[in-house]
């Protein structure tokens, strides 16, 4: 009896999409039924991928990689956890300990913390969160003033005709007061005229602004100010071009309180 | 007869009878280490665990450091304080990670635990030094484009302001877990999940954060293969807004500080510094 195609896949054999059919073995071979042991029916575990054939029982037996793989995932539990960390709390973590006693007599500590309490600031000094958008005029440990205060936007903005690019960030790390003026004017760059949309002067005198810094600046280098605003509503959010605005109360507190040469810390 | 049997030669397949599976002495012992290691594994899960979480004790509070201790912290801080660069501070014993300047406090973070870890067969021993500096390149952060105004525009006040709120939602976005490397080799792993509340762990919860134990584990066998020192490790349990304030610190090539207080601690408030608080372990669950 010529065996029903259809039947095969119902016999345990899946069909295999458009690449793979099920053969009639009468058919396409005619030496199977010598080969086949009766326990299996004529028309069942033959498949064929493209041109070629082949019977199901000729894939390797998985169940002889079950040992290796096995031990293979043994050893590789066993190298994780045995190579591994072995953890502690954080207190009992043993410090470095390059000091001799004799360095850590109450002597030297005494010394070593004057070292240290040197190298900070004796006079006023202004802490900008930039996160937090606030700034705090310090004397040691007290606070003199907390402002809220304005920092840079981190935006980028691209020069449509040059390609040049600006980053708008306040700089982290450890600034000084150069110089602070009254009344600043604002020698506008490049970027303001590129973000307002206008051509860049080429006459200096055009660039000058007597009424965008506010009252009071004061020079923190590379451009960076300390300095008033006319959009005080956007005090507390992160709106300026890299400089640190204030409101005007706060800016002339700070402005009076602090000398040329204090030093700023940005974070 | 059953079974499927091998021919020999000819045009057809060859036909081979599938082996039966047995339960050799061999397998029986692989079988019971297998599930041995399992266990252990499962079970150390529920002890501290590093980078894949678990249990830890908090910090151990109140004791003092000795005078040697106190000697090497202030002898860190005064070469870390000569470069006038924002730094990090990390007092094992007082539970939290200063941000700091010149010796002075800016920021302080509050480490809800913290725990060290050590490879195994390393030799023992505590920190190489007492000063690291940080090699992991930070990520260039998102930043928003600002858009160019038309001359008769609108207003720099309301450009700004939408950038600004882009900027914000990219800041919400910052890491909250990460780890940090540092030259000497030291990686800092933060974790911030303080305070947030989490399902009790079952067995499967165990089994499945084990995989970052495992994956230490092979990172160190690695490491070793190719002849480099494995690094110990200091796991910190922030709060997650802290750990993502800590990124948006952080600054490349910083220092960080380990030591010990040099002085009696003083209340964050009394010194006018900002703390970033501890999250409440009522906080539910992100």
């Amino acid at each position: 009896m010529r065996p029903d195609p259809t039947r095969s896949a119902s016999l345990g054999l899946e069909p295999l999409g458009s690449i793979a059919e099920v053969l009639d073995p009468e058919r396409e071979a005619p030496a199977l039924d010598t080969l086949l042991v009766p326990t299996l029916s004529q028309d069942r575990g033959w498949a064929a991928v493209g041109r070629r054939r082949f019977h199901l029982s000729d894939l390797p037996d998985l169940r002889r990689l079950i040992g290796p793989l096995a031990l293979a995932a043994l050893v590789a539990l066993l190298l994780g956890l045995g190579f591994g960390f072995s953890y502690g709390d954080l207190s009992a973590m043993p410090l470095p300990s390059r000091v001799t006693l004799a360095a850590a007599s109450p002597r030297a500590l005494a010394r070593a913390g004057q070292k240290l309490a040197a190298g900070a600031p004796h006079g006023v000094r202004i802490e900008v969160d930039t996160i937090a958008n606030r700034l705090f005029l310090k004397q040691g440990d007290k606070i003199l003033r907390e402002a809220v205060c304005s920092t840079g936007t981190g935006g980028l903005l691209v020069d449509p005709h040059s390609g040049r690019r600006w980053v708008f960030e306040t700089p982290h790390g450890v600034h000084r007061v150069l110089d602070k003026k009254k009344d600043p004017i604002w020698n506008k760059p490049d970027w303001a005229f590129v973000e307002e949309g206008t051509p860049i002067p080429k006459n200096e005198a055009e660039r000058l602004d007597p009424y965008s810094l506010g009252d009071y600046a004061l020079y923190l280098g590379g451009g960076y100010l300390i300095h008033g605003t006319l959009y005080q509503r956007l005090l507390g959010r992160s709106v300026t071009h890299g400089c640190i605005r204030l409101g005007d109360e706060d800016l002339a507190a700070i402005f009076k309180a602090t000398p040329v040469g204090s030093r700023v810390y940005i974070y | 007869m059953t079974g499927v049997y091998r021919t020999s030669g000819g045009r057809g397949p060859r036909l081979s009878r599938l082996p039966e599976f047995r339960w050799t002495a061999g397998r029986r012992w692989a079988l019971v280490l297998l599930l041995v290691a399992l266990l252990a594994l499962a079970l150390s899960a529920g002890a501290p665990a590093g980078a894949g979480g678990g249990s830890a004790v908090p910090f151990a509070l109140g004791a003092p450091p000795s005078a040697e201790e106190q000697a090497a912290a202030l002898a860190a801080e005064i070469a870390a304080a000569k470069t006038h660069a924002i730094y990090l501070a990390l007092d094992p014993r007082s539970g939290h990670l200063d941000l700091k300047v010149d010796g002075l406090l800016l920021r302080r973070f509050a480490v809800e635990r913290g725990l060290f870890g050590r490879p195994r067969f390393s030799g023992g021993g505590g920190l190489a030094a007492d000063r690291f500096r940080l090699v992991t390149e930070l990520p260039e952060p998102e930043r928003p484009l600002i858009p160019i105004r038309s001359p008769e525009g609108a207003g720099a006040g309301s450009s700004s302001l939408a950038v600004s709120e882009a900027r914000a939602e990219s800041m919400a976005q910052m890491p909250t877990h990460y780890r940090l490397r540092f030259e000497p080799p030291l990686e800092l792993s933060v974790r911030g999940e303080s305070g947030v509340a989490t399902p009790d762990e079952s067995a499967l919860d165990g089994l499945w954060r084990l995989r970052f134990r495992l994956y230490e584990g092979w990172q160190a066998v690695g490491h070793r293969l190719i002849g480099q020192a494995v690094p110990p490790r200091i796991v910190l349990y922030l709060a997650p807004e802290a750990a993502q304030r800590l990124f948006m610190t952080l600054d490349p090539a910083m220092q960080l500080v380990i030591a010990a207080p040099p002085v009696p601690a003083v209340a964050p408030g009394a010194l006018g510094v900002p703390e970033v608080p501890r999250a409440a372990p009522s906080v539910p669950a992100r």
